[in-house]
């Protein structure tokens, strides 16, 4: 089917990216990444393994602690949950064995939001934890899709795309290294682990 | 109109309901489960907004919807969301009048001293729910799924998943927040199968208790 976008863009094309990751964005934090999707931007900034870990926490594991900073304003529900689900998402791909005893705290700060704007604040996470050379089981992938009145699914929507959908769909993928890995390691079953979901937020109904 | 309802819902957690809740700081789990509830309640779009409206443009209804957790052992989404809409199908909306100053009021049954209002609802009536949004929450942990887990077997286990179908049969919520197993389409499947079946019983469950209530 076909389905005019207002940004002349098809259906399944991503807007365009701007990743940049070094410690010449932030100096003082130990692995910062900047995340843009076209107007969508992300900062996100990593500290640690720093000693020591709170109550509640379970000592003999790294734990994770995620910080959302929204662009103005105060913390409300949305970002908690926003919140919830980084901080769980990244406890799934960090090695939290080898360095027991420890938290690392994850800063994400929103620059702009125009749509997208939790995929994009998880592929930032994930960049700078690279960037901050914290074992990691493998790389995650986040887009989100929405779906029309008439069950076109439009990858990658504006905030004003979003508003009129009828639905969308956050996801997030595991990317595995494949290059040191042997044949036949990344099935599980009679599917590859790229096809597995690692994480999935919907909002409206769809079929 | 419907900004009203999604900020109008709140999920609270008294100390009483669980030892891990301390008084005075919210409860960890509160605002996730408030905001997985507005999102299911708007997407479902089971109420029709309206029937909450009484002068177009001036008035309206404002629903409030609070929840209070007093047993937490597991699935407290799941649990929300029954008692949530078993709440919604038994709100009865009072009738009321517009008098001259064009203020609302409610109509009282003494219909000889206030026969010159005009009347915008002239009886008490129930909200018209469409298709219900039923969930479930199930936990993976290898080639097993485990349906509605209680607090301890949440505690164990990382990765959860919660699948909301309406009665109509549309998928109103795919939700899982992280954790190390991932999902499958076999795995997704079984979930969604699983909800099906919940959604019946739920259903039944759901008629008869307001049935019993009515007589």
């Amino acid at each position: 089917m076909e389905t005019d976008r207002p940004d002349s863009q098809t259906p399944n094309q991503l807007r365009p990216l701007a990743c940049s990751c070094s410690c010449s964005i932030l100096h003082r934090s130990h692995g910062s990444a900047s995340w843009a999707q076209r107007e969508t931007k992300v900062l996100a900034a990593v500290y640690g393994p720093k000693a020591g870990t709170k109550k509640n926490e379970n000592p003999k594991k790294a734990s994770i602690k995620v910080i959302w900073k929204p662009k103005t304003g105060q913390i409300g529900k949305v970002e908690k949950e926003y919140e919830m689900i980084l901080k769980r998402t990244l406890e799934s791909i960090c090695i939290r064995t080898i360095y027991p005893n420890t938290t690392t705290l994850v800063i994400v700060q929103i620059v702009h939001d125009d749509g997208v704007l939790l995929p994009c604040a998880i592929n930032a996470a994930c960049v700078a934890l690279v960037d901050a050379r914290i074992p990691l089981k493998h790389l995650v992938v986040a887009i989100c899709c929405s779906i029309t009145d008439s069950g076109c699914i439009i990858l990658d929507p504006t905030k004003d795309q979003e508003e009129k959908m009828k639905a969308f769909i956050n996801l997030v993928f595991p990317n595995t290294i494949v290059s040191v890995l042997p044949e036949g390691s990344l099935q599980e079953g009679s599917e590859t682990m790229a096809h597995g979901i690692m994480t999935s937020i919907t909002q409206g109904a769809m079929s | 109109m419907l900004i009203f309802v999604i900020s109008a819902i709140d999920f609270h957690m008294p100390p009483i309901c669980s030892p891990i809740v301390r008084p005075g700081r919210p409860a960890e789990a509160s605002p996730m489960v408030s905001k997985q509830l507005s999102n299911t309640i708007s997407s479902s779009r089971m109420t029709d907004l309206k029937e909450l409206s009484l002068v177009s443009g001036k008035a309206a209804w404002m629903a409030y919807l609070d929840i209070y957790c007093l047993d937490a052992d597991g699935a407290l989404f799941d649990a929300a969301l029954l008692s949530a809409i078993a709440a919604l199908s038994h709100l009865q909306i009072p009738s009321i009048a517009m008098n001259d100053d064009g203020k609302i009021v409610l109509v009282s049954d003494e219909d000889g001293q206030k026969r010159a209002q005009e009347p915008v609802n002239k009886e008490k009536r129930k909200l018209t729910l469409r298709s219900i949004p039923f969930s479930l929450t199930c936990i993976l942990h290898k080639n097993y799924i485990l349906a509605d887990p209680t607090a301890e077997e949440e505690s164990i286990m990382e990765t959860h998943v919660t699948v909301v179908l309406d009665t109509s049969g549309q998928l109103i919520s795919l939700y899982k927040p992280g954790g190390p197993v991932l999902a499958y389409t076999s795995a997704i499947q079984d979930c969604a199968a699983l909800t099906r079946q919940r959604v019946k019983e739920l259903n039944n469950f759901l008629d008869k208790a307001n049935s019993a209530m009515e007589v």
